[in-house]
């Protein structure tokens, strides 16, 4: 049974925080005075006035229960990406409604994907909204929120694991609330790490705090129409290279790097397999892109080819090159790695490595079984034993997942995109990567997707975001059963 | 929170939204405003005044025409007629003229203008007697430049006219759009409150009536908690006080 007031009240919060952020934003078109200011302080008094309304109305319950739980994170994920739209409409220019709910969906769920054809025209209040939905989508909503509050006691700590699964939380070997209070310091450590080497290569300080906010979220905002290939630099691709490998390991593996538990980190083969895949996927590109003339160099071929494979595969989309017109061979690892990315525990999107270990170790487990029929042989991820609950799950959470990618690409060919474009578009929708291939690769934008595409596009981000299930729980009457008074 | 402030929040708040949407469209209608009399006083105007030196520009070719067919008296009439009317309009255009491509155009057109004015007097005896055909040619010549950088200055006012009439556009969008996002916050905050009003206050008196009912109908002992502490909480409370003073627990 669940308690509507009980949901709009958490939700409320989560509205305040985002009009913190819109605040922010405000500020900094009021210092500038650009026209984002009229559109981002309306939206803003909306949005605190939504957010204080359940918190003045609803007492602080003592406790709230999973269904509740559920309903407050996908109900927040949802109503954000809903009043994330306000600023972009009121603002008016390229943005229709269709576009705002795309742009702010791509926001939110760190996806990065723009509609936008000229970025570098819209005010900087503008600009750092778009980035602060990144930022704030990045670690999850709720707990990003649930961090920052003072103490949230057992709604806490059922909210954390409505929102992060309870395995993840429990690889930080500490309770749920100091693992959501570590993986934050995490995420704003990497951030401040990020905009000072991004600044000290030559960047300047708004240029740096949005791409920071979109490399350490896995975003991909850029608040260039060329991306990350606009500064030409060399130094700026290195430092955003290392923060996305960063941003794509679990944080848990972090923290245990930090406070010296270091065989935690030597002895994860799921780390092993995330690191090593991508190292595959370089080489192999590079070679592929320099043996067939696309660049002149082995450097420059390496240069582009890792920058383009780290972003896909680490869900960032930052782009420094024009991928959709590399050789098929460098195209189909871009597209697997997009449905990839990187691990469970950061701020990636995509099926995840995590899974991918499983799979392949399942795999090879049913080769063998086939050779051996009665051998009993474990499967073994990470010292963990893995109970076969676990590798079903995984195995149809890939199933499901490429299920969904495969129904979204039917409905976008339907409405007239190339299959490329469409597959492509829909597979970095789901993995929240953002630029696809062709008419939608790594320097083109979605502007030309029909208004529908837009809408389904968004809600395919949003299923990849909240892993499916909780988006499709979501909408079941069953889920709906209301407590009365 | 007591009861009171609650609803007189919820009041304010539907108030402040539409206030803010009401706001911002005066804001709105104003710069609409600002941009028609950009578009009335200056563009529009500035148009009229191009088509007039365009006109004086066609006397020109007229009065050459004239001069060519060996109409001279009234070639030459034509042609010192439209001067007056063409430096006129173009001073009038040089004053008003602050975008610095608009200034640049004018000022090649007066150039030009310039040249075809000396070349006109240069040549004014010639013109009379027709001795020079290829003085005429070099004078018709002269006309088309002007005739042409004339055009450019029509094109560029046009141009800027389109610009404005998208400026309006944007900001008659600009004016509805704070107005239909306001209306819909205040219809989703209306039902918003009216569910906790219902949730709060309708839904909590009426299962106390049907608890003091039962106290008096059937003996019930009157229990009811509430999840607010406000003045209904209170009201249960000192009903619930009262009902153990009346009725005796046995």
């Amino acid at each position: 049974m669940v308690r509507l007031q009980v949901v709009l009240r958490y939700i409320g919060v989560i509205f305040l925080f985002n009009a913190t952020f819109l605040l922010i934003s405000t500020a900094i078109s009021f210092f500038n005075h650009d026209a984002g200011l009229f559109p981002l302080t309306f939206s803003f008094l909306i949005v605190l006035l939504f957010g204080l309304f359940p918190l003045v109305f609803v007492p602080r319950p003592d406790e709230i229960n999973n269904s509740e739980g559920m309903l407050i994170v996908v109900g927040s994920w949802l109503l954000s990406c809903f009043i994330g739209m306000l600023p972009y409409i009121l603002y008016g220019g390229e943005f229709t409604v269709a576009g705002a709910w795309f742009e702010s969906v791509s926001g939110y769920t760190t996806t990065g994907a723009t509609i936008l054809n000229n970025i570098e025209s819209l005010p900087q209040g503008l600009l750092f909204w778009r980035a602060s939905t990144h930022w704030m989508g990045g670690i999850g909503i709720i707990v990003f929120v649930l961090a920052v509050l003072p103490s949230t006691g057992f709604v806490g700590v059922i909210l954390s694991r409505s929102e992060m699964s309870a395995s993840t939380l429990k690889q930080f070997k500490v309770r749920t609330a100091e693992a959501v209070h570590i993986i934050l310091y995490i995420y704003i450590g990497l951030t401040l790490l990020e905009t000072i080497s991004l600044m000290f290569v030559g960047m300047n300080l708004f240029d740096a705090v949005t791409h920071s906010f979109a490399t350490i979220a896995t975003g991909g905002f850029s608040d260039k129409n060329l991306s990350i290939a606009a500064f030409h630099s060399v130094s700026i691709e290195v430092v955003i290279m290392v923060f996305m490998i960063l941003s794509g390991m679990n944080f848990a593996l972090l923290f245990s790097a930090l406070i010296g538990r270091i065989t935690d980190v030597k002895t994860s083969s799921v780390l092993k397999y995330y690191l090593g895949a991508n190292l595959v996927a370089i080489t192999l590109a590079s070679l592929n892109l320099y043996l067939n003339g696309t660049y002149p160099t082995i450097w420059a071929s390496l240069r582009f080819s890792s920058f383009q494979i780290l972003s896909v595969g680490t869900s960032t989309g930052f782009a420094s090159a024009d991928s959709s017109v590399w050789p098929w061979f460098s195209q189909l690892i871009i597209i697997f790695f997009t449905l990839q990315c990187a691990m469970a525990g950061s701020t990636s999107g995509g099926i995840k490595s995590d899974r991918m270990v499983i799979f392949f170790k399942a795999l090879f487990r049913r080769i063998k079984q086939v050779k051996y029929p009665n051998a009993v042989i474990p499967l073994v991820v990470d010292n963990k034993k893995m109970d076969e609950n676990s590798i079903s799950l995984a195995i149809l959470y890939i199933v499901i997942y490429i299920f969904f990618v495969f129904i979204s690409a039917m409905f976008l060919t339907l409405m007239g995109i190339d299959g490329l474009a469409a597959f492509s578009g829909s597979a970095a929708a789901m993995g929240n990567v953002g630029p696809g291939l062709s008419v939608v690769g790594s320097l083109g934008n979605y502007s030309s997707i029909p208004m529908m595409g837009k809408w389904l596009l968004g809600f395919v981000m949003l299923l990849g975001r909240l892993e499916i299930y909780g988006l499709v729980v979501f909408f079941f009457p069953s889920t709906w059963k209301l407590r009365r008074q | 929170m007591r009861l009171r402030l609650k609803l007189t929040f919820g009041f304010f708040i539907i108030a402040i939204m539409l206030f803010i949407a009401g706001a911002w469209s005066v804001i709105q209608v104003k710069s609409t405003q600002s941009f028609l009399k950009d578009l009335l006083e200056n563009n529009l105007r500035k148009i009229v005044s191009t088509r007039t030196i365009y006109e004086s520009v066609e006397k020109n070719q007229e009065g050459g025409m004239l001069l060519l067919l060996e109409k001279y008296k009234q070639g030459a009439a034509l042609l010192e007629a439209s001067d007056s009317i063409f430096t006129s309009n173009l001073s009038e255009l040089q004053n008003t003229e602050s975008d610095s491509e608009g200034e640049k155009l004018i000022s090649k057109i007066q150039k030009s203008y310039t040249a075809l004015v000396a070349l006109k007097k240069s040549g004014k005896d010639k013109l009379f007697k027709a001795e020079n055909s290829i003085y005429l040619n070099s004078l018709y010549r002269q006309i088309k430049i002007v005739e042409a950088d004339v055009k450019a200055l029509q094109k560029f006012y046009i141009n800027r006219m389109e610009k404005l009439n998208l400026k309006i556009q944007e900001s008659e969008s600009k004016s509805i759009t704070p107005g239909l996002v306001a209306m819909t916050a205040a219809i989703i905050f209306a039902l918003l409150f009216s569910f906790f009003v219902n949730h709060y206050i309708v839904t909590p008196i009426v299962n106390m009536t049907n608890k003091i009912d039962d106290l008096i109908e059937r003996g019930v002992p009157y229990e009811y908690d509430l999840e607010a502490d406000d003045e209904i909480s209170e009201l249960s409370e000192s009903i619930r006080i009262l009902s153990t003073r009346i009725i005796p627990k046995d």
